[in-house]
């Protein structure tokens, strides 16, 4: 038993106790604490085991920069996996347990692990683990290898808010310096946000008393907060600053404890100020990781924040003037303690101990007892607290490019090169002291070009100084560098004798600074005992590159409920509701949520493939595209759009036409209908709408004269309802249509106009079944009434509901091809036979150069072909390859893009693309799938009505 | 019974969407006419006697007006003229039944803007078309009053821009 | 998400924007006058300059192509430019 509560003191309610259990044992402590505070308060040591030796380990420090103690936290409904003790509020009632051991931090069942230490240096998985195969171990080292336990159970999560906000100036941390900041901006008229991670604003001042402008700090503080209210500025507590984005966007997390999930407040200042603070290193000496040893500074906010000491007989080892007060402070709590300080000429405050040494090792098994220092001389301890100095918290100015400089005397890294839009303050800075930083404020803030009132005063300090301390190579015992990955000197000494020597290769062949603490109290000294090892300084050997997040951040946070509907919403029909109603099974195609049959099993399709040549077939068409092209220069704009000739075209007809890109690739098919001179409408694939749009926009603007030819995307103002089959215009008049139907006023390819009551319609005499068909195009909001008179005027003519799987059916039955399905990323034209307008079109379109290309006339292209099976084996499956045996080996020919049961032809058909298949046909091939053989015959991709009679039926 | 993988039961049937906070209120309007207009817009909007055409966030008045979409197009609300190219130099396509309309009302119109897009609702910009939540086209003006927000969607897009309406309005109403 | 200045619009988010490829990347014209060579260059090669580049962009929701100069490496970008001159 080591740390425990002082009788008074702190933030602490002592009104309101708050018990919680920690690996299975009751603990209590107060509102206020944090799970660490509480656990330290109440004796316990040992709080985890670390990561790769399982050794145990007690609380370091009192914030982020923890990288010992993690939780997996369950509170009522809501479970916390892998928690930072000292950043989660106690709560009543939560189960908690070690995140890093198992079963319990006393306990762990791989202490044993730290035995074989000196087998399992850095990088022990590239050399060991190998034979006879890496993937047996991978598991076991998987399981150990975690931090916290995912509950597959646990789902709910819900939505994080997430929040774009602009403001003229964001300062990153509430501690004296940003508050002052603030204030002074938001009282000259500035939109101000100011945000922190704690859970209450004061900063340093929480730990260390001052008195400035005259007030002591807590009145300071609170009036400081009040003027903040009154100017309009916005303070977001609990709210991390974790990244530093391109085009000046500084993302913050702010965390809630009402059960909410995050928000994500995406922040766009002018100016972002950062009085980020700085954190204190640890010292390098044998046994540095034992529980008990911890950061004077942390020690010194549980002291003050929350009245628990670390020890009673407490070693303070330091290299700098910092830490004498923290011994003071300890000393008035009534602690024993021995201040050990490196400096050759240390002084100690009135009335504690004094040795001018530093610790070589220190002693322990299950917590330090004792440490041994340089003189030889050795001290009994419960606690041991160190300082190796400050390194001001610099990432988001790092992320943005600024490169730190490295400031020998006071050893540290502090910013260099000037970052545009953003400026540094206080500790950040490498100011040490309060009054340096707050005459340094006007400086940081000028940017903002405001009249400023003058910046706060406090008392003069001594100036910082510090002996920095580094490992040193060669050192005896297991020093460690990086807690939370288990990185010791000797690793990194490692990385050197085997060349890793970059600073980023130290990092990622030793995984220091890679752990969730991201190497927030290890970066310097890894690199600086590389920079001894390889005869550089620490601003030679540099830093890795600074990314976010700077400390972790939930997934939800950056998902914002995006997930479910919200993943990847479909576009929906205006009919949907009828269709459902009429029994339909709903499938995604092309975005669109659409009927893909009617009924309870899919023996419906072939029901309805059949009853549509047999009678009539009505479909929901409304996802066509209707793009509409119109003004003076849109036919000479469609005719350089196309691959096919367009000019010919006349108003009230249409013609089958397919876009290329400029690779000569086919990029969309379609039917193009003219209206008038100067207006037709393209129709593309449901799925190209998008893209059809962005192509016929590129080229208006990049090569005709965007003020003579325009684009409207009419798609969803229109309901398309498809009548086809025999029967059509007998159900067309049925239903109530006006409209001249006679094949001489609307033959086939030809549009016209009709009314259904008071609703104009545009009928399209358009066939993709490859039976007389109609598609009736009415506004999308009146199609209710029609799309009902067409199945009742149906009805009496056999009619059938026709889904997409049906429909894909039957235009399989006539070849009519679908881009993308029965065309890939290759597919020229010509392979597909259209050799025409290469031929004779004599003016320029998109993609006919690349038409000539040497590859274009490679004679083993792929080419759409029908395939007639022959095996009497059913339809081949989609995807299947045509085979050629070579070598006894097989080869691919091509593949099968399209395949079905034609209930019409009562056969199988297919469609694909096969080498030289125009050349082939007739000719009985190989397919292969999943290892087995089938064969087909090439035949002519049109396997009903090839003379198109039934257009006309 | 075999998987007929029927979506059916993932999508929930689209339905009108009225939804009230403090400080604002969303709801579906009933159709408005509205046309794409492209070309020479002065001369479209003298020749329809409409006010210039308001950009995103623009405040535009009475029944009938003019959005201003891009450098040569623009949405007249109100009216549905002719389709086609005009001789005055303009063409029109229709498109009243092709955008849905949203009504957001209310002083706390910011609060929902904050979260539908990174753009700066103080920065003007010309056109009123923008990307909104998740990624869905749609447009933005105001009518007839500062706090009376108008948002065009694609009609058949209603039923997402409902959900991510639903979660932005839960996320603020907290 | 980077912010870029569409001619017409303004300051919008990238994810309203499409990149459309090298600026000054013309068209061969000419058919079989044009080589192979050439042709193929401008359907493939990219210049990919480290540094200082000069872009073809659309504002997807306004349907603005313009000309955009960005740095490939520090990320900045400029205002972009309109192909057909300013005329609103």
């Amino acid at each position: 038993m080591t740390g425990f509560r002082l009788k008074t003191g702190g933030e602490i309610d002592r009104a309101r106790p708050v018990t919680f259990t920690f690996d299975g044992e009751s603990v209590t402590g107060f509102a206020g604490d944090t799970y660490a505070s509480a656990l330290m308060a109440s004796g316990h040591m040992v709080m985890g085991r670390s990561f790769k030796y399982r050794r145990r380990r007690g609380l370091w420090g009192a914030g982020v920069e923890e990288p010992n103690v993690w939780l997996d936290i369950t509170c009522g409904a809501g479970f916390a996996p892998g928690r930072r003790a000292t950043t989660e509020p106690a709560q009543h009632g939560a189960v908690t347990r070690a995140a890093t051991a198992s079963p319990s931090a006393e306990r762990d069942a791989t202490g044993a692990f730290d035995w074989f230490g000196r087998f399992i240096p850095s990088g022990f998985y590239y050399k060991t683990f190998m034979w006879p195969d890496w993937h047996l171990f991978e598991r076991h080292i998987r399981a150990q290898a975690g931090i916290g336990t995912v509950r597959r159970d646990f789902t709910d999560v819900p939505p994080a808010d997430r929040i774009h906000h602009h403001c003229d100036l964001l300062v990153v941390g509430a501690g004296p310096v940003g508050l002052a900041a603030a204030v002074m901006a938001a009282e000259a008229g500035a939109r101000v946000m100011l945000v922190d991670e704690q859970d209450r604003a004061g900063g340093s001042l929480l730990a260390h008393p001052a008195v400035i402008d005259g007030q002591a700090a807590p009145d300071w503080l609170a009036a400081a907060l009040a003027r903040l209210a009154a100017a309009g500025a916005r303070v977001l507590m609990r709210a991390t600053a974790f990244g530093s984005y391109d085009h000046g966007l500084v993302a913050v997390n702010q965390r809630h404890d009402d059960g909410r999930s995050d928000t994500m407040w995406q922040v766009r200042p002018h100016h972002v100020l950062l009085a980020t603070g700085a954190i204190d290193r640890p010292l390098p000496f044998a046994n540095n990781d034992l529980p008990g040893i911890m950061s004077a500074e942390a020690a010194l906010v549980y002291l003050r924040r929350y009245a628990v000491a670390p020890g009673r007989r407490v070693v303070v080892a330091t290299s700098n003037n910092r830490t004498g007060a923290v011994a003071q402070a300890l000393a008035e709590a009534g602690v024993a303690v021995t201040l050990v300080d490196a400096r050759a000429d240390a002084t100690a405050p009135a009335g504690i101990a004094l040795i001018r040494s530093r610790i070589i090792e220190a002693h322990g098994r299950r917590g330090v007892r004792s440490v041994t220092l340089a003189d030889g001389q050795r001290i009994d301890c419960d606690a041991v607290l160190v300082s190796g100095g400050l390194t001001p918290t610099i990432h988001l100015y790092a992320q943005a490019r600024g490169k730190p400089a490295w400031d020998a005397e006071k050893a540290a890294f502090v910013p260099g090169s000037t970052v545009a839009g953003m400026t540094l303050a206080g500790a950040a800075a490498g100011q040490f002291t309060l009054a340096g930083a707050f005459a340094a404020l006007p400086e940081a803030l000028a940017p903002l070009g405001l009249p400023l009132a003058a910046a706060p005063v406090t008392g003069a300090a001594p100036r910082y100084e510090i002996a920095a301390m580094w490992p040193e190579p060669g050192e005896k015992g297991r020093v460690w560098i990086d807690l939370q990955h288990d990185v010791t000197a000797k690793d990194v000494e490692l990385a050197a004798r085997e060349n890793f020597t970059s600073v980023e290769h130290l990092k990622r062949y030793t995984t220091l600074g890679m752990a969730t603490d991201q190497g927030k109290t290890s970066n310097l000294a890894g690199l600086a005992l590389m920079g001894a090892l390889t005869g550089r300084t620490v601003p030679q050997v540099g830093t890795t590159t600074y990314r976010p997040p700077y400390t972790p951040v939930p997934y939800e946070s950056f998902a914002a409920g995006r997930r479910g509907v919200r993943f990847n919403p479909v576009k929906r029909l205006a009919l949907e509701s009828a269709h459902r109603a009429a029994g339909a099974v709903l499938r995604e195609y092309g975005g669109w949520l659409r009927p893909a049959f009617y009924g309870t099993d899919d023996s419906a399709i072939l029901i309805e493939a059949k009853q549509a040549r047999e009678s009539a077939a009505l479909f929901d068409g409304s996802t066509l595209g209707k793009i509409e092209v119109m003004g003076p220069q849109a036919e000479d704009f469609l005719e350089f759009v196309y691959y096919n000739s367009i000019r010919s075209l006349k108003p009230g007809r249409g013609r089958y036409c397919f876009v290329l890109s400029e690779t000569g690739v086919v990029f969309d098919d379609g039917v193009l209908l003219r209206l008038a001179p100067d207006h037709f409408i393209v129709s593309c694939s449901s799925s190209h709408v998008d893209g059809m749009r962005g192509l016929l926009e590129e080229w208006r603007q990049d090569r005709f004269d965007p003020s003579r030819v325009f684009i409207h995307d009419a798609t969803q103002h229109w309901a398309t309802l498809t009548v086809s089959g025999p029967q059509a215009r007998a159900i067309i008049a049925g239903a109530g249509v006006e409209a001249d139907l006679s094949d001489d006023v609307l033959p086939h390819m030809a549009i016209g106009a009709g009314r259904f009551g008071d609703q104009p319609l545009r009928i399209a005499r358009v066939s993709f079944t490859g039976d007389r068909s109609y598609e009736i195009s009415i506004r999308a909001t009146q199609a209710a009434p029609l799309w009902a008179a067409l199945r009742q005027a149906g009805s009496d003519h056999g009619a059938v509901l026709l889904g997409m799987e049906a429909l894909t059916i039957l235009r399989a039955e006539k070849g009519y091809l679908i881009i993308g399905k029965d065309t890939d990323g290759t597919t020229l034209p010509q392979d597909l036979g259209l050799t025409g307008p290469l031929a004779k079109k004599s003016e320029e379109f998109i993609g006919r150069r690349s038409l000539i290309l040497p590859d274009a006339a490679d004679a083993n292209r792929r080419q759409f072909t029908g395939i007639e099976v022959t095996d009497g084996l059913g339809p081949l499956p989609c995807g299947a390859h045509g085979v050629e045996d070579r070598d006894g080996r097989p080869r691919s020919l091509g593949y099968v893009t399209s395949s079905y049961f034609s209930p019409t032809l009562d056969r199988p058909i297919a469609l694909g693309l096969i080498e030289r298949a125009q050349a082939r046909q007739g000719e009985e091939i190989a397919f292969q799938h999943l290892g087995q053989r089938r064969r087909g015959r090439l035949v002519a991709p049109c396997f009903l009505d090839p003379d198109g009679g039934r257009l006309h039926g | 019974m075999a998987d007929t993988f029927d979506r059916a039961a993932f999508w929930p049937e689209p339905a009108a969407f009225a939804q009230d906070i403090p400080g604002l209120s969303v709801r579906d309007l009933p159709e408005l006419p509205q046309a794409y207009v492209s070309g020479d817009l002065a001369a479209f909007l003298a020749a329809g006697a409409l006010a210039p055409a308001v950009g995103l966030l623009g405040l535009a008045q009475g029944d009938r007006y003019a959005v201003r979409l891009a450098r040569h197009r623009l949405l007249v609300v109100g009216i549905e003229p002719d389709a086609g190219w005009n001789p005055g130099g303009w063409g029109v396509t229709p498109v009243g039944a092709g955008l849905a309309v949203v009504a957001v009302t209310g002083p706390r119109w910011r609060d929902f803007f904050a979260r539908a897009t990174p753009i700066d609702p103080d920065a003007a910009s010309a056109s009123a078309a923008f990307l909104l939540g998740d990624g869905l086209p749609a447009i933005l003006t105001r009518h007839d009053a500062p706090d009376n927000l108008r948002l065009h969607v694609g009609r058949a897009t209603l039923p997402a821009l409902h959900d991510w309406l639903g979660d932005c309005l839960n996320a603020m109403a907290r | 998400m980077q912010i870029f200045t569409c001619p017409f619009c303004g300051p919008r988010p990238e994810t309203e924007f499409h990149f459309g490829g090298d600026l000054g990347n013309a068209r061969p014209e000419g058919f079989r006058a044009v080589s192979d060579d050439e042709w193929s260059r401008y359907l493939y090669h990219r210049r990919n300059e480290k540094g200082a580049v000069r872009e073809v962009w659309m504002h997807m929701t306004c349907g603005e192509l313009f000309a955009m100069e960005r740095d490939s490496v520090t990320m900045e970008a400029a205002p972009g430019h309109a192909l057909h001159g300013d005329a609103p």
